[in-house]
């Protein structure tokens, strides 16, 4: 019996720390999470039109290593998104679960 | 209550985009890849199993056999052949 309300306080004291836990994550997900707009395009594709003249003026010399750093780190961010939609691909964690 | 921390902040819409489309990417990648490969193991599914098979029954006649040359070979033991004195 004390097993049994010992097991449905600790679910108790789990969902209270998650829950607010949670919401902060919803709430910030909402804002640096969510999909781009099609009004965003326009942005995109200036950005991308930037990156690309940074590479070609060879003005990315000029880039400071803390700037640089930064950058490169978003840029690995973005590419482990590949992986993760990899796995929701797959519907397996680890490896292909081929059926022998 | 969520927790107070910084206001959150409006990311670049490009690494946004990145950030969805390399998501995309990789679901339709890894949907792909997994029928690609189930659909090469399925070719080979028959013979393989065909190969078990046989495998499995051929241990079992071994083990059959072995079986019984040990009890025969217990017979001999326990039921000596009787000798002429």
């Amino acid at each position: 019996m004390s097993g049994a309300i010992k097991k449905v306080g600790l679910i108790n004291s789990f969902i209270a720390t998650v829950k607010p836990n949670l919401k902060t994550f919803v709430k910030y997900a909402k804002v640096e999470l969510t999909p781009p707009k099609l009004s965003d395009l326009p942005e995109i594709k200036n950005e991308i039109s930037k990156m690309i003249q940074t590479a070609q003026t060879g003005r990315w010399k000029n880039i400071t290593v803390k700037d640089a750093t930064l950058k490169s780190l978003i840029a690995l961010e973005v590419y482990m998104w590949f992986y993760v939609g990899e796995c929701i691909g797959k519907r397996h964690l680890i490896g292909y679960d081929i059926k022998l | 209550m969520p927790r107070e921390f910084k206001a959150p902040v409006n990311v670049s819409p490009l690494i946004r985009f990145g950030r969805w489309s390399f998501l995309l990417l990789g679901v339709t990648y890894g949907a792909t890849r997994h029928s690609y490969l189930q659909k090469k193991e399925d070719k080979t599914k028959e013979t393989r199993h065909q190969k078990i098979a046989e495998r499995e029954a051929k241990i079992a006649m071994e083990k059959k056999k072995f079986a019984e040359e040990e009890i025969k070979n217990l017979d001999i033991i326990f039921n000596p052949p009787k000798t002429v004195t």
